[in-house]
């Protein structure tokens, strides 16, 4: 599980930078075009939106691995040891939940809006909502990944 | 008033206990959505599909650029250079380190608009210098993190852009112009705060700079501190929107960077790029989740009731200011700063309008606040790192903040009542 955790989460971050990128040199593609050639083409906005959505959802499977992510601290004063690890494993799986819910939503999304099409980069919108299963998966990877350290 | 009760008290004590739990905020605010809309029996897709639209608004592309360009600059050399530059001008006087950081933090966030991003760079620079100087470490790192907070108040901000899109027919223009006089407003009152704290404890003088070292520190930051220049004439003019200004001001920061300073290899690329992303990771799933919540809020009619009760206490705009900050500053230390902008401004902005307030002043105000929440236990993004940058406990810093805190409330309150310090430049354009 740890090994699994680690390559997932180096393919995330790899992921994630070039989807960065990607959306960097879009955006700054469509700001050239529409000041320098006069012309903005109608896929860089779409490819811009679509890149963020997912590095933003699938990053946060990274922070949770870094334990990153912001939260109130102040049990962390108040409980023991032992006490503090019965709240961090229901942190844990209440997050698990959340994380089984983005896969479970994320497929019907995906295949519920399979058949529509963004109108500038001419693929399924279907893509833009498989960012949120696949999110799911990278978090419970790392989740997991918590849930055996905890034990 | 209140159509369903118990979903209203589900959503928001939910989230509550989730908090208190640990559950980090960002995911708090995702289960308890899930939990009311299971409740409510509509279809939980609405709840991932609401994730994905918060994030997926053409507005908020801005958000990566502007962290990206920050980046690139604190990495590049940038922070020193606009630290020497702060010297030249006033490191002579007593406690001349300290005044330096507040003054380095002004520049910077003309750079950068983010008070963490401010906070490790300018803080990496100066709270050694500081410490070897004889000045106590918490007092270093409270100066710090205190002047940060300028960085969200001096153009470009990134969370004016997301206010902005919240509020709904505030130009993104305005708000960077109304943001320049609280931002350097907050600075002078940092820095005279800093001089009596100075004088009493004895810190040293600075060396006098000769002019020449002054003119060269000048010459080597202007192209950095040319960024707000760029960002703010093109936003205000009307020529970029927010989210080109920022495209440009990141492929213009990666030019001087890596062809004009030259100072780290191309290959840095790579730190930059996985450090931006470090501060992604965090804010954009808590967009994401925070107007999923939102958006459960205002289909609750949370914001109508909230209303109402405020207005109820009374309609006098000094009154309703006053709850409206305290409000703010107590959910602000739990809070973080992006996730209250998103569900907070539709509850709290038709409240500050109804009594005649101007939307542009009530964003920078809330901008401040909001700001000294990202100072405060015990959530507190910049304090965290600050804590961990100068080397002190939260506890002890949050001690060392507690005069910090005053002298900022209080210019909080100036702003608040004092509307024309605001909104005097933006009149002078729109």
């Amino acid at each position: 599980m740890e090994k699994v955790a680690r390559y997932v989460g180096v393919a995330v971050e790899g992921l994630c930078k070039v989807l960065l990128v990607i959306q960097i040199l879009t955006v700054s593609w469509v700001v050239f075009g529409r000041y320098v050639l006069n012309k903005t083409p109608r896929w860089g906005e779409e490819l811009g939106l679509m890149t963020m959505v997912w590095f933003g959802l699938l990053s946060a499977s990274l922070a949770i691995r870094s334990d990153s992510h912001l939260r109130l601290s102040l049990l962390d004063m108040i409980l023991s040891k032992k006490n503090l690890k019965v709240v961090e494993w229901f942190v844990t799986i209440a997050v698990i939940g959340f994380a089984c819910f983005l896969i479970w939503s994320g497929i019907q999304l995906v295949e519920l809006t399979s058949s529509n099409r963004l109108s500038g980069i001419r693929i399924s919108s279907a893509w833009l909502y498989l960012a949120v299963p696949v999110s799911g998966v990278a978090m419970l990877a790392q989740l997991l990944d918590k849930a055996r350290k905890l034990r | 008033m209140i159509t369903n009760q118990f979903a209203v008290m589900l959503l928001l004590g939910s989230f509550a206990i989730l908090i208190l739990l640990r559950v980090p905020i960002a995911f708090a605010l995702g289960i308890s959505s899930i939990l009311t809309a299971a409740y409510l029996g509509m279809p939980l897709l609405v709840i991932a599909q609401g994730i994905v639209g918060g994030i997926n608004v053409f507005v908020l592309l801005a958000i990566p650029f502007f962290i990206l360009a920050g980046e690139i600059m604190s990495q590049g050399g940038i922070a020193q250079r606009l630290v020497q530059l702060a010297k030249a001008l006033v490191g002579f006087m007593r406690g001349g380190l300290a005044m330096v950081n507040v003054l380095a933090s002004m520049f910077f966030g003309g750079i950068s608009g983010s008070s963490v991003a401010d906070t490790s760079s300018i803080g990496a620079v100066l709270i050694p210098m500081m410490k070897k100087e004889g000045y106590d470490a918490d007092y270093s790192t409270s100066v710090t993190i205190a002047s940060s907070v300028q960085g969200i108040l001096i153009p470009p901000s990134h969370n004016m852009v997301i206010y902005a899109l919240v509020a709904g027919g505030v130009s993104v223009g305005q708000l960077f112009l109304a943001g320049i006089i609280p931002g350097v407003f907050l600075g002078i009152a940092l820095m005279i705060f800093s001089y009596i704290v100075a004088v009493k404890r004895g810190y040293p003088k600075g060396e006098k700079l000769k002019l020449r070292s002054a003119l060269k520190a000048l010459r080597d930051s202007v192209l950095g501190l040319l960024t707000v220049l760029i960002v703010v004439i093109g936003v205000v003019s009307g020529v970029f929107t927010a989210t080109e200004a920022a495209a440009i001001a990141a492929v213009y920061a990666f030019i001087i960077t890596f062809f004009v300073y030259r100072e780290i290899p191309l290959s840095q690329m790579n730190s930059i790029l996985s450090n931006s992303l470090k501060t992604l990771s965090i804010v954009l799933i808590l967009i994401g989740t925070s107007s999923a919540f939102g958006w459960l809020m205002s289909y609750l009619r949370v914001p109508a009731v909230i209303a109402d009760t405020i207005l109820g206490i009374s309609d006098n705009k000094i009154v309703v200011l006053m709850i409206l900050n305290v409000l703010l500053l107590v959910l602000g230390t739990f809070m973080d700063m992006s996730a209250l902008i998103l569900i907070g401004t539709p509850i709290f902005l038709p409240i500050a309008v109804s009594v005649g307030v101007d939307p542009v002043h009530f964003g920078v105000v809330m901008m401040l606040n909001l700001g000294i929440g990202l100072l405060t236990p015990p959530v507190g993004g910049t304090l965290f790192v600050g804590s961990a940058i100068g080397g002190v406990s939260i506890e002890k810093l949050s001690r060392a903040m507690l005069p910090f805190y005053a002298v900022m409330i209080g210019v909080l309150l100036i702003i608040t009542y004092i509307p024309q310090l605001v909104m005097f430049i933006p009149k002078m354009f729109y």
